[in-house]
């Protein structure tokens, strides 16, 4: 009996992993192993994907908060956005930026639902105490965008009615060149229905918030997703119209293009499980499924990697959560050639990756079926030539 | 050594799905794997069943766990391994033990959702199996 290690392909992130038995052997598998390298982040902590080391602060305080489906097109399944009901769920930024003096630019993709309450705040930035600085919201229940800009209740700019209050996602920027505030939808230029003087500037941000008023009343009812706040730039009309062209692509060339941009922090909204992860062995016969192999063990909900060994004839799976050791009792798994072993992660998020996949397997039944031919020699037999003489 | 895979004929709506081992044919099995829906109003009751009999008398009957939320999908495969059950939302996962039975010619292996709710059904059923000829 000999024992072989095979090492597959392993694909790129938001993948499942899987490898065919290839001709003329027949695997009689001892043990398969690899490693789920999960997002970064958890539920308390907002990564800022920038690089520019922005982290905000989740607070998840009402249910039914939860991670969903992203909005970005194409990708609903992996990337997540951040949805709330009417509460007080908000992520907090300990960073000023929309300072209203200088450009700036703030991109996000948003869906409102249809009811909830009369003021959904976007993003807001203030001093830390009294004045609002920046602030976008949306006003129920007729679906109007406002601008708000140094004193609560002045709006700078309002666009009537531009907001579909029908649970529908759409891509959003806002961009002040020191002149101009320029509302997209979708890549285009909404136009503004009033537009009035931004006010005194008060103070200098400090502080910010996605999904909620810092000062005074207001919340947010939907998905909010992918916030980007740039400093200091006033995004065109074209790099707008990129950003959203990327998102209907899908969330890997989104994110690129943002990050493109240099933005002042990209927060994904997307640390939190939505219902955790779940892996499934799965066994083919090259075609048909035969065998989907659960682990029965909790969901992954924290951060990973985590490290996997299928193994046959155990008694029962096992889980070290904290150092995301997962056991899982597998059948005996006798698979001619064609036949293919790999996952299907129930739930796999669009950053999560496998590596370090192997495969560990005898060749004990192959050689009781078809015994190695006296000619045909295994790879690296060596053969040796001796010569024998003898002596007339 | 002669690994074969079997698909049932399931005419949906249908709880139930039936392999019956062919004449001349000795099986022994190494999995039964089939997808189902699941309609709103199975839970808490629904189960899966895999019975097998000799033609007439049922010699075993290995139950399944229902898993995942309603409406949505079932997957359940019996084999030779410990019980487990997984569910992402609606998507169900399960896995109930099976030993290796080795079934002469004529016997049947019935797959059941009970419990089921009104709109429950099968989709699709596969029997892996080794096979070996018989005289009889």
């Amino acid at each position: 009996m000999a024992l072989y290690v095979t090492r597959p392909n392993v694909p790129g992130p938001g993948a499942d992993w899987s490898t065919a038995v290839p001709g003329q052997y027949l695997y009689n598998v001892t043990g398969v192993a690899a490693t789920l390298t999960t997002q970064p982040g958890t539920a308390t902590v907002a990564a800022d994907a920038s690089g520019n080391a922005r982290p905000g602060t989740y607070h998840l305080t009402i249910p039914p908060q939860r991670f969903v489906a992203g909005i970005v097109p194409g990708d609903t399944a992996l990337q997540t956005g951040f949805t709330i009901g009417s509460g007080n769920t908000h992520v907090d930024l300990p960073y000023g930026t929309l300072d209203w003096t200088n450009p700036w630019s703030l991109t996000w993709w948003a869906a409102q639902s249809p009811s909830g309450d009369p003021a959904d705040f976007v993003y807001v930035s203030t001093d830390g105490s009294t004045h609002v600085v920046v602030g976008v919201e949306v006003a129920r229940p007729g679906g109007d965008l406002n601008v708000d800009a140094s004193a609560i209740g002045t709006a700078w700019a309002t666009a009537t009615g531009v907001v579909p209050l029908d649970g529908s996602g759409h891509f959003w920027a806002l961009t002040w060149n020191g002149t101009t505030l320029v509302l997209y939808r979708d890549g285009a230029v909404i136009p503004w229905a009033t537009t009035g003087t931004p006010g005194p500037v008060l103070t200098i941000p400090t502080v910010a918030r996605i999904a909620g008023a810092l000062i005074g009343g207001g919340t947010y009812t939907g998905i909010i997703d992918e916030v980007a706040p740039f400093a200091g730039v006033a995004l065109s009309a074209g790099q707008v119209s990129t950003l959203y062209v990327a998102g209907l692509v899908g969330i890997a060339n989104y994110s690129a293009a943002v990050l493109a941009l240099t933005p002042f922090a990209y927060y994904h909204l997307d640390d939190g499980a939505s219902t955790g992860r779940q892996v499934v062995l799965e066994i083919t016969d090259g075609t048909t499924v035969v065998e989907a192999i659960p682990s029965g063990l909790a969901e992954l909900n924290a951060a990973g990697p985590f490290f996997y060994s299928w193994q046959p004839k155990l008694a029962a799976s096992s889980e070290n959560a904290p150092a995301g050791l997962i056991t899982v009792a597998i059948p005996p798994l006798i698979l001619p050639a064609g036949y293919t072993i790999g996952v299907r992660t129930l739930d796999l998020f669009a950053l999560d990756r496998w590596s370090d996949v192997t495969v560990w397997w005898d060749d004990n039944i192959q050689q009781a079926l078809t015994p190695y031919n006296p000619y045909a020699y295994p790879p690296g037999a060596r053969l040796v030539y001796r010569q024998e003489t003898s002596t007339p | 050594m002669l690994l074969s895979v079997a698909q049932a004929t399931i005419v949906v709506p249908s709880l139930s799905f039936v392999f019956v081992v062919p004449g001349q044919q000795r099986w022994t099995l190494r999995s039964v794997r089939a997808n189902c829906t699941r309609d709103v109003g199975g839970s808490p009751n629904r189960a899966y069943t895999l019975s097998i009999t000799d033609g007439t008398t049922v010699v075993a009957a290995i139950g399944a766990d229902d898993a995942g939320t309603e409406p949505g999908t079932g997957e359940i495969t019996w084999a030779p391994a410990p019980a487990a059950h997984v569910a992402v939302a609606g998507a169900g996962v399960t896995l109930a033990p099976l030993p290796p039975f080795v079934l002469n010619p004529g016997y049947v292996i019935t797959g059941a959702i009970l419990g089921a709710a009104p709109a429950d059904t099968w989709v699709s059923a596969a029997v892996w199996y080794d096979f070996a000829y018989t005289a009889t």
